[in-house]
């Protein structure tokens, strides 16, 4: 419906007026670069983070990875080890395992940059998808897909953020596979501050579901399901800081394309740096169907 | 000489002459002042000089209040006063004065048999003399205690006088003033008919004074003559009363072409739009460009940005009372154009002369007409697209008795867009049609009762609504994918708003500089914020908001009042209410607007208002599109409120021209606006979430020279300000400049008759660019999924509002030749609009690319010309 009514509007304006374009020599002031770290991490994984500068907002969208910094990792407050570059700005560590409900620090020391420091937790609830079915009877938002209902326990008494996230594995000529995230349509009426996939998922919180055994309905493309390929599920119960990026970078993504919308900024728990370290708690399934 | 030095030195001179005088006195004859003899010759000269020569050559010593004597009224001498005495009763004749002696002071006080005089009460109607259309605030002059009044908006005037004779100024822009000299016995009612200046006529310079500038107890208003509303530069050659007002300083426009009014740092949906005391809640055409308001049926044009009197509420920044014509009550009339754009055509006329009449006004664009066969043309007949607006305004207005008129009047007006898309082949058909439309529909019945001289009322009942719809409906058949049905789907977005209301005004005027006003009204709102109908073979579902019902209600009561020839105030309350969901909201509203004349010719003026606002506008863009969403204040979402304080000078220089400077500071609360990244397409239940509520603030200072008479006409305006909001949970709690934040903001209307047949006319203005934001740095997302590539590249942004815009300016320039016909007269009007094809910014994208980022200025409208014909018959 945006699309269409942006696309009459602005098809008048076009139509009607003759644009100018001008390209602007804007006086922006410089910009320091900093640590940009990415790090979403679980219980019983290789805890690992992407590091690279940031850049001014004339450079080419090509990141420059940090590739000699030293990465420290602190588990409630107690050193636990060094994580090591193992090439394009990874940074990981094997021999420590995360665990939930514990808080993680990481500090970052990187040359000719800010010290930048990030701290989160892993939520203590391991979410479980109880049962997950597919419906190929009745409509569909758009008539090109199924239905998928969900059915998991929200955990009482704990303010809970979700993402939900559809993995198409489609298995290529050569006999490998490739992995791909499916945009997933819903239109949950009791699930609030819901935000439609744009790649990533969709993220909630339980407001409206406290406490409750939840049917969840999402849309999928039906050309996926009867291609017959393996679609892997993943329910994750996410920190508060994962949430806020998910969402403030869904807002992001989606003003990006139109001028006349205010910007959104992005969260980041990073402490003179950007980026986000966040940790979460997963649960996977594959449709069956 | 001003009165307050002139008093100052008749104290001194009183103290000084009688110390000096007492061995002059001992030596001129014992006779009582009054019986000296004098000659002052046949002359004419002020007051004051009389007073003076008497004390020069006399000796005489006055004691008087200044404030009860006409010091600058001009008296005529015939020669024959031989004494004091008759010096002065020439001197104070008509003016309600006598004088006697006592102790050696000639004494001027109010006259005693003046005092036992009973007040008489002059009222009726001003009308135009031609149409009998009604004048709205003319002035009504008392040239003798130089005080008066003005009509209300239906022309009703009335003034009280201590006296049995009369003489009134009775004047009016645009038309010819009359002065009455009247001998009253008794209340009389008298109907006033003003003569137009005529176009082709040369332009009647007033020598007579009507009220000026710095008399005017109000500040912060603007009026604006239609006619010259009409003679001014105008986009594609339709005139735009918005586009004119946005002129005025203090009157911002927000982007190019836009309609939206941005007063004193306030946002769009903070002004009160009437038509005819009916509110309009979007008041644009084709997303801001044109105004609704159709010129030719515009009888008076009136703007309040601040001192808002009491009988106004429900918006904290502007009133914009437009009045519509009520239709010739004397003969038949007609007046359209032809334009690039559009047509339009009013025809007017009396269904029982001097009893009834009529008036209606229709206005449409014809793109449609001939966009649609070029793009049917160019896609081989796959593709149609047309858009269009009308405006349909009608009025009846019947007198049913001297006392009583009851006015009928209705507004219809719609903008619709849409496109088709057809393909058809042997095994696959497909038809898509989409369109958009919204529209206003405001109607009013209206009784207006002279129920006595002084007292005048107003009753109305109305009805405003405002919808938008989107729909889209797919149907296709022969899909060429095996088991695919056929499909036939539909979906349709509605919302809007609808108001009934009824309201009752009264017109109180005691005696001569005072009139009281009070009233009432209650509003019943029905909202339909945004509702989503889904339509397909199997299915028939909605979703989105259910309606909101509110009432709102007000009353109000208003004094204007004379203190002294000095000082005058206007001064009231407005109460309102509003209850929506079982929450009840009140206000209470103080007002205050005081002048005092510190010179005949300059005047300081100052106004507190407050201001409560029970519904908000929900805007994703600042474009002012037909998207944004009324919505009621709720339990969680507070009313809007605004204190505003000005302060200022007014004063006329010369005969022609009026200057005043504003101050202002003005501070809002409860504002809202969608939370980062937040659209109206998932508006649901939640919409309460979606929204920050923050506080504004906005000062500057406002300078207007006008010149309103003369063969060139026009102003030079200036504004300095600033206007800044905060939310908490915006720009993280840190304070911003608004988008229309504009430092300076420079506004130049020349409108100048070169010959009595040809007008010209440019307009010029320059503006600080709009605060808009902007990223200063990006970095890398964290990736969609374990193992994915990074994802797009998050942008940094320092602070909302960051960055200016390139400076707004553009000259429109436009020439009318007007000629008479034997039928009535036509005028073909020429103008450019950008005449020097400046680039103004309409909004900055950024771009990416292999080398690095840009930003791209897109700039709306480069030089236009225009060409229309008008007639009148």
């Amino acid at each position: 419906m945006a699309l269409i009514f942006r696309y009459i509007t602005f098809f008048c304006l076009c139509l009607l007026f003759m644009a100018c374009e001008t390209e602007l020599d804007l006086d922006l002031p410089a910009h320091q670069p900093r640590v940009a770290l990415n790090s979403f991490f679980t219980a019983d994984s290789v805890l690992s983070v992407n590091l690279s500068k940031s850049q001014h907002i004339s450079a080419p969208d090509a990141f420059i990875n940090i590739e000699n910094a030293e990465v420290l990792i602190f588990e409630d407050e107690q050193e636990v080890g060094e994580l090591s570059h193992t090439g394009q700005g990874i940074y990981s560590i094997s021999t420590f395992k995360s665990e939930p409900g514990k808080s993680y620090r990481i500090k970052v020391a990187a040359d000719g940059l800010p010290s930048v420091e990030a701290m989160d937790i892993i939520p203590v609830k391991k979410p479980e998808i109880i049962s997950m079915t597919l419906d190929t009877s009745s409509f569909t938002f758009f008539e090109e897909e199924y239905k998928v209902h969900f059915r998991f326990k929200d955990e009482a008494g704990v303010a809970n953020y979700y993402n939900l996230e559809l993995l198409h594995v489609e298995t290529l000529t050569n006999g490998r596979t490739k992995v791909n995230s499916v945009r997933i349509f819903t239109d949950e009426p009791d699930i609030a501050s819901l935000t439609p996939s744009q790649g990533r998922g969709i993220t909630f919180t339980d407001k409206e579901i406290e406490g409750q055994n939840v049917v969840f309905t999402v849309y999928i493309p039906r050309a996926l399901i009867d291609s017959g390929e393996k679609i892997v599920v993943i329910l994750k119960n996410i920190s508060r800081a994962y949430y806020d990026y998910e969402t403030t970078l869904y807002n992001q993504l989606i003003t990006n394309n139109d001028p006349f919308k205010e910007s959104s900024p992005v969260y980041t728990n990073v402490k003179d740096g950007f980026g986000i370290f966040a940790g979460y708690q997963a649960d996977a399934d594959t449709l069956r169907y | 000489m001003g009165k307050a030095r002139l008093k100052a030195l008749v104290t001194i001179r009183i103290t000084a002459l009688l110390l000096l005088q007492v061995s002059y006195a001992l030596a001129q004859s014992s006779a009582p002042l009054l019986k000296q003899p004098v000659l002052l010759g046949k002359q004419t000269f002020p007051l004051e000089s009389v007073l003076e020569q008497l004390e020069k050559k006399v000796g005489c010593n006055f004691s008087y209040n200044p404030e009860l004597l006409p010091l600058k009224k001009e008296i005529s001498l015939n020669g024959n006063e031989k004494t004091v005495a008759q010096v002065l009763q020439t001197a104070l004749d008509r003016t309600g004065l006598e004088c006697i002696e006592k102790g050696g002071v000639i004494i001027i006080r109010k006259s005693s048999r003046h005092k036992h005089l009973h007040k008489h009460t002059i009222s009726g109607y001003l009308r135009d003399k031609e149409s009998a259309e009604s004048l709205i605030g003319a002035n009504i002059f008392n040239t003798k205690t130089h005080s008066g009044t003005s009509s209300n908006n239906y022309g009703f005037y009335s003034i009280t006088i201590p006296s049995d004779t009369a003489s009134f100024l009775v004047s009016y822009v645009g038309y010819q003033p009359v002065l009455l000299e009247l001998a009253l016995s008794g209340d009389t009612a008298i109907n006033i008919s003003l003569e137009k200046n005529s176009l082709l006529k040369e332009v009647v310079v007033i020598s007579e004074r009507s009220e000026e500038i710095q008399e005017s107890e109000r500040m912060s208003v603007v009026n604006l003559p239609v006619a010259q509303l009409k003679a001014m530069p105008a986009f594609m050659g339709e005139a735009d009363v918005l586009k004119a007002v946005q002129l005025m300083p203090g009157v911002h426009s927000g982007n190019e072409g836009n309609g939206g009014l941005y007063v004193r740092g306030g946002g769009p949906d903070q002004n009160l739009i009437l038509m005819d005391g009916v509110p309009v809640y979007n008041a644009t055409h084709l997303l801001g460009f044109f105004s609704i308001f159709n010129v030719d049926a515009i009888n008076n044009v009136e703007l309040i940005k601040g001192g808002f009197p009491a009988r106004y509420g429900g918006r904290l920044s502007s009133v914009l009372d437009i009045n519509m014509k009520e239709g010739n009550m004397k003969s038949f009339h007609g007046e359209g154009a032809v334009g690039i754009l559009s047509s339009k055509l009013s025809l007017e006329g009396p269904l029982v002369k001097d009893k009834a009449s009529f008036i209606i006004s229709g206005r449409r664009t014809y793109l449609d007409l001939w966009m649609k066969p070029l793009i049917l043309a160019s896609s081989d007949g796959m593709i149609s697209f047309g858009y269009y607006f009308y405006d349909l305004n009608t009025k009846l207005n019947y007198k049913l008795s001297d006392r009583d008129r009851l006015y009928f009047s209705s507004y219809f007006g719609s903008d619709a867009a849409n496109v088709r898309f057809q393909l058809d082949s042997a095994d696959y058909q497909l038809r898509v049609r989409s369109g958009l439309s919204w529209g206003n529909n405001v109607t009013a019945l209206r009784w207006n009762r002279a129920i006595s001289n002084r007292l005048f009322s107003n009753l109305s009942f109305t009805y405003s609504k405002y919808k938008l719809g989107v729909g889209t409906e797919v149907q296709e058949s022969g899909l060429p994918v095996e088991d695919y049905e056929a499909r036939d789907v539909r979906n349709v977005f509605n919302s809007g708003i609808n108001d009934l209301t009824l309201k009752a005004d009264l017109d109180f005027f005691p005696r001569d500089g005072h009139h009281v006003r009070w009233g009432g009204a209650a509003i019943h709102h029905t909202f339909n914020p945004g509702v989503y109908h889904y339509q397909a073979q199997e299915a028939d579902t909605a979703r989105g908001l259910e309606k909101v019902y509110a009432w709102e209600y007000n009353a109000y009561a208003e004094d204007d009042i004379r203190i002294s020839n000095r000082f005058r105030v206007n001064t009231g309350l407005h109460f309102s209410g509003f209850r929506v969901q079982q929450r009840n909201y009140l206000s209470l509203q103080p007002r205050l607007t005081a002048r005092y004349l510190l010179t005949e010719k300059l005047s300081l003026k100052a106004s507190v208002a407050s201001m409560t606002q029970f519904i908000h506008l929900l805007s994703t863009s600042g474009l002012g599109m037909p998207s944004d969403l009324w919505v009621p204040s709720t339990e969680n979402i507070r009313p809007q409120q605004s204190h505003q304080a000005a302060a200022g000078i007014a004063r006329t220089l010369g005969s022609k021209y009026e200057f005043s400077a504003e101050g202002y500071y003005k501070v809002m609360s409860g504002l809202i606006e969608y939370k980062e990244g937040a659209s109206y397409l998932y508006l649901d239940k939640s919409w309460q979430d979606k929204v920050a509520t923050g506080k504004g603030e906005s000062y500057g200072a406002e300078f207007l020279l006008q010149k309103k008479q003369g063969k060139t006409t026009g102003w030079l305006g200036y504004t300095l300000s600033w206007a800044y909001r905060q939310f908490d949970e915006l720009n993280n709690g840190r304070p911003f400049p608004y988008r229309y934040d504009r430092r300076h903001d420079i506004s130049v209307a020349v409108v100048h008759r070169l010959k009595k047949n040809i007008e010209l006319s440019s307009t010029w203005v320059y503006g600080t660019g709009n605060a808009i934001t902007l990223p200063q740095a990006s970095y890398r997302s964290m990736p969609n999924y374990p193992g994915a590539a990074p994802g797009q590249p998050i942008y940094y942004y320092a602070d909302r509002n960051n960055f200016r815009m390139a400076p707004y300016h553009r000259l429109d320039l436009s020439a009318s030749f007007h000629k008479e016909k034997k039928w009535g007269e036509r005028t073909w009007t020429v103008g450019v609009y950008n005449a020097y094809n400046r680039k103004n910014p309409f909004f900055i994208d950024r771009i990416s690319g292999p080398v690095g980022g840009k930003f791209i200025q897109f700039s709306l409208f480069p030089i236009i010309p225009s060409v229309s014909y008008s007639f009148k018959f």
